[in-house]
């Protein structure tokens, strides 16, 4: 039986918000229905509530979130398909997809709490990705060349950060702002973009700044 | 893993699964999956389930020969 603790209530509570908003205001509302099941998981996941569960029940919390992401994914996937077959565009599906992979990816990466790679990581990974959409879109031409710069200035910045993390991680900053500058990431219709570029730029730039030195723990007195 | 939770459980004080659950910080359900084998507990949970029994967590679980690399 479910244990009637806080978060108990306040998903409730969201629930019944989710109900009556949906009834009065706009049928939409009923979408806040998800957020009061996915409560009590987030909460365990960002280490807000584990107070509330045993060791057991987060280890269940966290392997069924993996079930569900593949099958997520895979319903994402199938559903892009679809749509290619029938000749609609699938955008919106092949930006899920990308934002969910991408979210696991420096999730994974961020959890390991090695900092200054992980950034290093991040960039290139970016990077790689900026210079491979540069090339696909143009080909392997000039233009090809000039669409994948930005991919290998930022490649640049990456590897700047193996020796010099704190520039480098000032210009990924920099380089995050100028891309949500360029690219208008402020808009809600440039939200993917948004997440997948400057969001990723921006974490790795604090990780490059801020990360210590050495990630090795100090050694135990004798 | 071979554990003796259970055999200990009932020699050492008799406590009930709730009763060493509580004193572990754990649901019943928890020291239920453990007494079964079907749940290996972290190192935490395992010193503290010893020191409840006033035992040692090798008295308490065992490799098998199956866990051996």
């Amino acid at each position: 039986m479910r244990k009637r603790d806080p978060i108990f209530w306040a998903a409730t509570a969201i629930f019944v918000l989710s109900l009556v908003l949906g009834g009065t205001v706009h049928e939409s509302a009923l979408l806040l229905m998800a957020f009061s099941y996915l409560l009590r998981p987030t909460l365990y996941a960002l280490g807000l509530a584990r107070r509330y569960a045993d060791e057991r029940q987060l280890t269940i919390q966290f392997r069924s979130g993996n079930i569900a992401f593949t099958i997520l994914v895979t319903g994402i996937m199938i559903l892009a398909a679809d749509r290619e077959i029938r000749g609609e565009p699938a955008d919106a599906f092949y930006a899920l997809l990308c934002i969910g992979l991408a979210a696991k990816a420096l999730a994974n990466r961020l959890l390991g709490k090695d900092w200054r790679p992980t950034g290093i990581t991040i960039v290139l990974a970016v990077a790689a990705l900026m210079t491979l959409f540069g090339l696909i879109e143009e080909g392997l031409s000039f233009g090809g060349f000039m669409h994948s710069l930005p991919g290998l200035l930022l490649a640049v910045i990456g590897v700047t950060g193996f020796r010099y993390p704190r520039i480098a991680g000032i210009l990924t900053a920099a380089a995050a702002c100028f891309a949500i500058y360029f690219f208008q990431l402020f808009t809600l219709r440039q939200l993917p973009t948004f997440l997948l570029l400057a969001v990723p730029l921006f974490i790795a730039a604090i990780c490059l700044y801020f990360g210590k030195e050495s990630d090795e723990a100090p050694r135990p007195a004798a | 893993m071979k554990t003796n939770l259970r055999r200990l459980r009932f020699e050492r004080e008799e406590k009930s699964q709730q009763q060493l659950a509580d004193l572990a910080s754990v649901s019943r359900q928890t020291i239920i999956a453990i007494e079964r084998g079907d749940y290996n507990p972290s190192v935490k949970l395992a010193l503290l389930l010893a020191r409840s029994l006033n035992t040692t967590v090798e008295k308490l679980f065992d490799l098998e020969e199956s866990d051996h690399a």
